[in-house]
């Protein structure tokens, strides 16, 4: 069941909105919080500032925590917010530090707004640089390594893209980009990484145990030379009187760490990594 | 698997990561297979590379 919601053509003043152009199905059948339905009939009427209103029905949803639309809602929410605006502007709206120096679903994961995040993620279908690094950021904050996984937002550290250096290119290759003609070839499932929490254990009292799987290692040593991994874990820190002023988690002391484990073939001349950490 | 036979292994902080001290037992089990599996076993300590603190990538 569609709905109309984008905007009529231009009209010649600033009138308030035209509800013709609100189907049925439109904003009443969508039950949404009378905050949104102000805004969202604000977004009709005034092409112009179409793209502040979605905005700001984004940011609603990812911030407030009054405002509780069902999953439904919501999904209707973000296909009305996509219809609004040209496809583009939406992806840029959807990938821009718009929100306190941060994406929109950066705070959708910090807020654990994951059906949000669902459905904004499923107009993208390819992450801009600046959003997935935004995005690795969040996942580090909340130490969600499954959504980390999940989001498939490791990168492909090789010995082509020099380990270990942030890469200039807008659009970053991350590992499944990389690895898919091979993984086309071989027809291996994707890398499994688990991460477990040890509490208790040890002098410090954290520590993780991080369960890599890579599928037919040896032949994608042969062919790539090097296969690389990223995980999101969380671990005691060893010398906090040094970095005690900056805490991604809640106390000073237990901090989030993401982890790169490399393997490659060597050979005399081969320097990668040597001397970068 | 390199051109002298030999494989290296590494690891290292991603962006964003704060530095860390680790202390690092990096197990490696071959899977799968009909040949007998050994495990090697490499321990990533600190104070022996001389460096204090594994630092992310810049």
């Amino acid at each position: 069941m569609a709905t109309n919601l984008k905007p009529e053509p231009d009209s010649k003043s600033d009138a308030p909105p035209s509800y013709r152009a609100i189907t049925a199905e439109s904003t009443t059948s969508l039950e949404l919080p009378k905050p949104l339905q102000s805004k969202w009939s604000w977004v009709l009427s005034n092409k112009k500032r179409a793209r502040a209103t979605v905005l700001s029905c984004i940011r609603d949803l990812v911030t407030t925590k009054k405002i509780t639309p069902s999953s439904e809602s919501v999904t209707q929410i973000a296909n009305a917010c996509a219809a609004a605006l040209p496809h583009a502007e939406f992806l840029n709206l959807l990938q821009s530090l718009n929100i306190e120096g941060h994406t929109a679903l950066y705070w959708a994961i910090l807020s654990g707004r994951l059906e949000v995040l669902l459905a904004f993620t499923k107009f993208i279908s390819m992450w801009l640089y600046i959003c997935a690094s935004d995005l690795r950021l969040a996942c580090m904050a909340t130490n969600n390594h499954a959504l980390f996984m999940q989001m498939d937002l490791r990168r492909y550290i090789g010995r082509t893209s020099k380990p270990f250096c942030r890469r200039v290119s807008i659009l970053i290759s991350y590992l499944s980009a990389d690895d898919a003609p091979l993984r086309r070839s071989l027809d291996y499932p994707p890398d499994d990484v688990k991460v477990q929490l040890k509490e208790g254990d040890g002098l410090n009292g954290h520590k993780f145990v991080v369960l890599f799987r890579f599928k037919m290692c040896q032949k994608r040593l042969r062919i790539l030379k090097d296969v690389s991994t990223e995980f999101v874990a969380a671990g005691m820190q060893s010398s906090p009187s040094v970095y005690s002023s900056c805490g991604y988690n809640n106390t000073n002391t237990y901090r989030t760490y993401m982890v790169v484990p490399y393997l490659y073939g060597a050979s005399g001349e081969m320097a990668c990594g040597d001397g970068s950490f | 698997m390199g051109p002298q036979g030999k494989w290296r292994a590494e690891m290292g902080l991603s962006e964003h990561s704060l530095p860390a001290c680790p202390d690092v037992i990096f197990l490696i089990e071959a899977r799968g297979g009909t040949s007998v599996h050994r495990s090697i076993r490499l321990d990533f300590k600190m104070e022996r590379s001389g460096y204090k603190l594994l630092a992310p990538e810049k």
